[in-house]
C-alpha cells in the first residue's frame, strides 16, 4: 500500500493528435508530471489548451498518441480491455457540467448504485442500498432525494450526485474536469469544501482540471499551466503565485479579476489571442503573444527545465539549476 | 444636451412571470437610479431577477409569461412602459443596447459581421447603406479588430472578438444607455481582461451609463461606480463600489465575498453560505435570505426587512440594522 508521498501517477511524454482536415492538431503534446498519493494536481489553461484532453487521455477515456501513464506501477497503456475496466474502479472522473453527465431517466438512487452493480462489488441488493445511502450522507444530499430525478435537482445537487457516483468504487484517484465552474459562487464554495473534505478522509488524489485561476490556487497543492497542448510550467501553487517563471503563467495570474478595490496590481494584457495547435512549428508557442520574445523563441522548442527546485518551466529566459 | 439626457431610473419595479398557473415572484420591488456617465453593477446569483430587470428597461419580457405587475422605468425621463409599440422599437439599440452574454449565440451566422454592425445605424439614423459599412469599419477598429474584416462573417472569429462585435453593435449607434448582462462571463481570463480594458476606455470618452449584470464581483471592482446586489427578486444592499467592498452590511453580501477564494491567502477556508437559493414560486415569509442567514432572528421569519439608509449613497435592506447603522457582521 503507498502512503503519502509516494507517486501514485506518472505521466511519460504523453501525446494526442488528431486529425483534422487542415492537418494534425496537438491537443497534448509531450507532457510529462507525476503525482503524489493524497495530493492535488491543479491543471489551468484557457479554453483549447487541451486541458480536458489530457484528463481524459491519461485515463484511456481517449487513446493516446503515445506516450506512457504510468498509475500505482502499471502501465495503463499495456492492460487489456478487461485489465483496464478493472483499473478503472480505482480511477474516476467528476464532470463539468452536471446537467448533461446524468443520465436524465435515472433516479438519484440509480445513478449512485449503477457503477457498484457493474463492478460487482456488492451483490447484495439491500446492502448496495445501504452504500447508496451512505455515499449520499458522504456528500450532503439529503435521504428524501434518493427517488428524484435529475431534472428536480438544482446544479450543485447534481455535482453532488456526480461526486458520489464516481466515490462509489473507492477510487484511489479522480479526475476533476471544471467541476465546479458551472455553479454559483455559494454553491461552489460548498462542493470546493465537500471534495476537500473527502480528500482528507479518504486520501484521494486529484487532477483538478479548471480555467479558474483562484479556485486552483486554493485547491491545489502544484499546478500546472498549459498553453497550446504544451505544459509550459508547473510549481507547487505557492511558488507558482509568488514567483512565476513564464511569461504566459505571469499574464495569467495579472488577468485574474481580484474582488477587491485596494491595493490592485498593474495587468500585463496580452496581445491577440490563442493561436492554432494545427501543425505548430517547432518553436516557442507562445512567442507571437510574448512581451519577452528573443529570437530563440521564434527558432527553437523551449524544453521543460527544472529552473529551481521542484519549479519547472519551459522557457528560453530560464536556465537549468546549476547550470 | 437637457437634464434628462443619459438617465435611467427604475422605480419600485415587479415583475411576476405566470407558469402554469403558478407565480414567480422574479423581481419585487427594485429601485435603481444610474446618473450620467457611470456604471452600476447589478450582482447576484443564478435566478436573483438579474436579467429580468435588465429586460424590463427594454420592455423585453418573454410574453405571455411575463408580467410588469407595477412600476416605472425611465429612460432619459421617458416613461418605457407609457411608449408605444412604435416608439419603442424607435428607442431600442437607438437610445438603450443590450450586450448579452453569449457571444456564440448571439450573432446571425449568415450575415456578416459588417452588415450586422450597419444594421442599426440604417434603422435608427437613416445612414445610407454604403456609409454605414464605412462607419461599422470604424467600429470594428474601435474595439480593436481590423476595420477590413467587416466582410467576414461570425464563425471566422474567435470568443473573445465575437464579443468585441457585440460590442460594437450595441454602440454603433452611440446609445445613452448601455446594458450588459454578464458580457465576459463566456470569455477566457486574459480575453475577459481584454474586453473589461475596452470597457474602461469607452466609459472614459463618453457620458454613457451602463447597467452591468454580472455574479463576479472581481468584474464588478474594475469596471463599476455603484453597486446593487440582488437575491430572491430583490436588492438587499445597494451603494458605491467603496460602501459595498469596504463596509458592507447585508449577510448575504457577506456570505458572496467569503464564498471567493482568497488569491493572497490560499490557505483561508472557504465560507460559503449554508443552503440554496429559495424556489421563487414559493418564497420564505419575512426576509426571503432568512433560513440561510447566521444572523436570523425571529422577526426575520415574519416581517420583510425595511429598507435602511445608512449614508447618502448606502441603503441595506436587513433587520439587523433597525435600530442601528453600526456594521452588526
Amino acid at each position: 500500500m503507498n502512503s503519502l508521498g509516494e507517486i501514485l501517477l506518472e505521466v511519460k511524454n504523453l501525446k494526442k493528435y488528431f486529425h483534422v482536415a487542415a492537418g494534425t492538431l496537438h491537443a497534448v503534446d509531450d507532457v510529462s508530471f507525476t503525482l503524489e498519493e493524497g495530493r492535488t494536481l491543479g491543471i489551468v489553461g484557457e479554453s483549447g489548451c487541451g486541458k480536458t484532453t489530457l484528463g481524459r487521455t491519461i485515463l484511456r477515456l481517449i487513446e493516446p498518441t503515445s506516450g506512457e501513464m504510468v498509475f500505482n506501477g502499471k502501465d495503463l497503456r499495456k492492460l487489456n480491455t478487461s485489465e483496464m475496466r478493472y483499473m478503472r474502479r480505482e480511477m474516476q472522473i467528476i464532470f463539468q457540467d452536471p446537467y448533461s453527465s446524468l443520465n436524465p431517466r435515472m433516479t438519484i438512487a440509480e445513478t449512485i448504485e449503477e457503477p457498484i452493480f457493474l463492478a460487482g462489488l456488492i451483490p447484495d441488493s439491500d446492502k448496495r442500498f445501504m452504500r447508496v445511502l451512505d455515499l449520499m450522507d458522504t456528500v450532503g444530499l439529503a435521504q428524501r432525494l434518493i427517488n428524484t430525478y435529475p431534472h428536480e435537482l438544482d446544479g450543485g445537487r447534481r455535482q453532488r450526485v456526480g461526486i458520489a457516483r464516481a466515490l462509489a468504487m473507492n477510487p484511489k484517484f479522480i479526475v476533476c474536469d471544471e467541476p465546479v465552474s458551472s455553479l454559483d459562487v455559494s454553491i461552489q464554495a460548498q462542493i470546493l469544501n465537500l471534495m476537500k473534505t473527502i480528500q482528507r478522509d479518504m486520501g484521494i488524489t486529484y487532477l483538478f482540471i479548471t480555467h479558474d485561476l483562484s479556485v486552483v490556487n486554493h485547491f491545489s497543492d502544484d499546478i500546472a499551466v498549459m498553453y497550446l497542448g504544451r505544459l509550459v510550467e508547473k510549481a507547487p501553487s505557492e511558488a507558482l503565485f509568488q514567483k512565476p517563471l513564464h511569461p504566459y503563467t505571469e499574464a495569467l495570474l495579472s488577468a485574474i479579476p481580484v474582488a477587491r478595490i485596494h491595493n490592485r496590481h498593474e495587468r500585463i494584457l496580452l496581445k491577440g489571442e490563442l493561436t492554432s495547435p494545427i501543425n505548430p512549428e517547432p518553436v516557442c508557442r507562445f512567442a507571437a503573444r510574448c512581451n519577452q520574445c528573443m529570437d530563440i523563441c521564434t527558432k527553437e522548442e523551449p524544453p521543460l527545465i527544472e529552473a529551481r527546485p521542484n519549479h519547472f518551466v519551459a522557457c528560453h529566459l530560464h536556465k537549468p539549476m546549476g547550470s | 444636451m437637457n437634464a434628462q439626457q443619459n438617465t435611467l431610473e427604475i422605480k419600485n419595479l415587479t415583475v411576476e412571470y405566470v407558469v402554469d398557473d403558478e407565480v414567480v415572484h422574479a423581481v419585487t420591488g427594485v429601485n435603481i437610479t444610474i446618473p450620467a456617465g457611470k456604471t452600476f453593477g447589478l450582482v447576484g446569483e443564478t435566478g436573483a431577477g438579474k436579467t429580468t430587470t435588465a429586460l424590463s428597461i427594454l420592455n423585453l419580457l418573454p410574453l405571455p409569461a411575463g408580467r410588469i405587475v407595477s412600476g416605472e422605468i425611465f429612460v432619459n425621463g421617458q416613461d418605457v412602459f407609457k411608449l408605444s409599440p412604435k416608439q419603442l422599437r424607435a428607442m431600442r439599440g437607438s437610445q438603450v443596447a443590450m450586450v448579452f452574454q453569449d457571444p456564440m449565440s448571439s450573432l446571425n451566422p449568415i450575415k456578416t459581421v459588417g452588415e450586422q454592425i450597419a444594421e442599426g445605424m440604417k434603422i435608427h439614423r437613416g445612414v445610407s447603406a454604403k456609409e454605414a459599412l464605412r462607419q461599422a469599419a470604424n467600429m470594428l477598429e474601435m474595439v480593436g479588430i481590423p476595420g477590413g474584416r467587416v466582410s467576414e462573417y461570425p464563425h471566422q472569429f474567435s470568443g473573445g472578438m465575437k464579443q468585441r462585435v457585440i460590442i460594437a453593435i450595441a454602440l454603433a449607434c452611440n446609445p445613452d444607455i448601455l446594458i450588459a448582462d454578464e458580457p465576459t462571463t463566456a470569455l477566457d481570463v486574459t480575453i475577459q481582461a481584454q474586453v473589461l480594458k475596452l470597457i474602461r476606455e469607452l466609459r472614459e470618452k463618453s457620458p454613457m451609463i451602463m447597467l452591468m449584470i454580472t455574479h463576479a464581483l472581481g468584474v464588478v471592482a474594475e469596471v463599476c461606480d455603484f453597486v446593487g446586489i440582488m437575491y430572491a427578486g430583490r436588492i438587499v444592499e445597494c451603494g458605491t463600489l467603496a460602501d459595498i467592498f469596504d463596509n458592507l452590511r447585508h449577510p448575504y453580501t457577506r456570505g458572496l465575498f467569503d464564498s471567493l477564494p482568497d488569491i493572497e491567502n490560499r490557505r483561508a477556508e472557504l465560507k460559503p453560505i449554508p443552503g440554496l437559493i429559495p424556489d421563487p414560486m414559493n418564497l420564505p415569509p419575512g426576509c426571503a435570505f432568512h433560513p440561510r442567514c447566521a444572523y436570523a432572528k425571529p422577526e426575520c421569519s415574519r416581517d420583510l426587512p425595511q429598507v435602511r439608509w445608512l449614508s447618502d449613497t448606502h441603503y441595506v435592506s436587513c433587520h439587523l440594522y433597525n435600530e442601528t447603522v453600526e456594521n452588526m457582521l
